[in-house]
């Protein structure tokens, strides 16, 4: 497989399979309002290490902010002492993440309540993960400053992800141990619709419909009021309700 | 009931912010590609990029700078030989100089052939001013001020190098401080392990290859415009010069010798 089909393709082809799929997954619970319930539950049992939480939400947030304000994060980098303390935070949360996802494939391997096909794409998405956490804390370790250097590299392919141009070379130059982080995080997007996680996908999904049609519910309400009130069927017929 | 409001209502805030800061952080990335220096065009003397590009276009088919007379005479030195106010008026509409019977353009006319140069009357005044300007420094000469030799470089200029490699100053264009990924003797943790240590860089690659390679961005990016600019001349021969003194031990202590008044030189140098 050429580096075209890893960093064009593919990236692609996984955004695709994550918004088919969980837009498919949230079709299929409309019609089955108990199934994002009974699932979330058993998703909440295996990810309930707090740990486990917090040390990605310090990663994915470090992750978005990067993205967002690649220029905030230098300013803040050229200080050394900034640089060591994100630095160190950073791996900090990358080792506990590590630790605890590692606790938690134990965790997911002692349960036997599932399908087998169910238990096949949670197992290889929590292996992806694994190897995501893993590739990235020695990532940190053996090249340092990521951080830095994250911004000038992996932020500007993903922006060019996003513009619909690739910039291939800015990922293919970089050593092999990040360019499996940044591949394996591509498939761990592509498997997400197939696991029990993408309940909470649905979940936000559900949300953000009931947030967008809450005006349109909220005008259509007023509306149905007003003409109540102002119905001309009174003036002919006012003794009728 | 109520607490599910506050939580879609969490969510709805989260959404709005998200896309408050996607939409404040593109403008911001637009206004930094969209910087652009007149000034810098990679030889470190003022002149500008257009004035070079109207005399390649209109001026170097009959003429020539210091290799002799082509179709019309030598341009080298013209602005000493001529008086600005006659080559401005001669530039701009020369049938008009040679008909009014001036010495200089009848004498002009006579030697070369009766060709007359045609009357650039599309060009303004600061347009001709300009190529004038360019002429007078040296025009095609005038050779790129990081093509120097870095043996030559003054303790300000490796000073200057010495932050912009460390990132202490910004380069002019937001090109990436070079310690993001690279490490030089004395750096310590404070440089990356991305990319090699370049501590005997200058070295392996000599100065010329070096002037090449600093040229060119480290990573490349196919969908970023030629146009915009990575190091200036000046940074790139201030961060060559940089690489020398950390590379070459006699030059390192020299360097490290900087006195106080250079200091001071260094403070204001780059502003």
């Amino acid at each position: 497989m050429g580096n075209s089909s890893l960093y064009v393709i593919w990236p692609y082809s996984a955004a695709t399979l994550l918004v088919a799929g969980v837009l498919t997954r949230y079709l299929l619970a409309s019609r089955q309002p108990l199934f994002p319930v009974a699932e979330m539950a058993v998703v909440k049992a295996v990810f309930r290490e707090r740990l486990f939480q917090i040390s990605i939400f310090v990663l994915v947030a470090g992750h978005l902010v990067g993205w967002l304000f690649p220029g905030a994060i230098l300013s803040w980098n050229s200080s050394p002492v900034g640089l060591y303390l994100l630095e160190g935070l950073a791996l900090a949360a990358g080792v506990a993440a590590v630790g605890s996802s590692a606790l938690l494939i134990w965790r997911h391997l002692e349960r036997s309540d599932r399908s087998h096909v169910t238990e096949f794409f949670d197992t290889l998405f929590l292996a992806l993960f694994f190897t995501i956490l893993v590739s990235g804390v020695l990532s940190a370790v053996l090249y340092r400053w990521g951080s830095s250097w994250g911004e000038v590299t992996l932020v500007p392919y993903v922006a060019s992800l996003m513009r619909g141009r690739p910039a291939v070379q800015l990922a293919t130059q970089l050593p092999p141990l990040v360019q499996l982080h940044v591949l394996a995080t591509f498939a761990a997007i592509a498997v997400v619709p197939f696991t029990r996680l993408s309940t909470f996908l649905v979940a936000v999904l559900q949300s953000c419909a009931v947030l967008i049609s809450q005006p349109f519910r909220a005008a259509g309400n007023a509306f149905a009021k007003w003409s109540n009130q102002h119905n001309p069927g009174r003036w002919f017929w006012p003794d009728e309700d | 009931m109520r607490r599910v409001v506050t939580v879609r209502a969490r969510v709805c805030a989260c959404l709005w912010t998200l896309s408050l800061l996607l939409a404040l952080t593109e403008p911001s990335q637009v206004l930094r590609a969209g910087v652009s220096d007149d000034a810098d065009n990679g030889a470190g003397a003022k002149f500008t990029a257009q004035a070079q590009a109207t005399f390649n276009g209109r001026c170097t088919a009959c003429h020539t700078y210091g290799r002799g007379i082509k179709v019309g005479p030598d341009l080298k030195g013209v602005t000493e030989r001529r008086k600005r106010d006659w080559l401005l008026k001669f530039i701009h509409a020369s049938s008009g100089v040679i008909k009014s019977g001036d010495p200089t353009a009848t004498a002009l006319f006579a030697q070369f052939k009766q060709q007359r140069m045609p009357d650039w009357a599309d060009l303004s005044e600061k347009q001709i001013n300009d190529i004038l300007d360019y002429l007078a420094i040296g025009g095609p000469d005038i050779k790129p001020a990081d093509e120097r030799d870095a043996a030559t470089a003054t303790s300000a200029e490796t000073e200057f190098g010495r932050k912009l490699f460390y990132g202490e100053t910004q380069t002019r264009y937001g090109a990436q401080a070079c310690v993001t990924c690279h490490s030089v003797r004395g750096a310590g943790l404070r440089g990356g392990s991305l990319g090699p240590d370049l501590t005997g860089v200058y070295l392996r690659y000599r100065d010329p290859e070096l002037t090449q390679f600093l040229r060119h961005r480290c990573f490349n990016q196919q969908t970023q415009s030629t146009q915009e600019g990575y190091l200036t001349a000046r940074e790139s021969f201030a961060v060559k010069a940089f690489l020398r003194a950390s590379g070459i031990p006699a030059a390192q202590t020299s360097y490290d010798r900087v006195d106080r008044s250079e200091q001071k030189e260094v403070a204001s140098y780059g502003k």
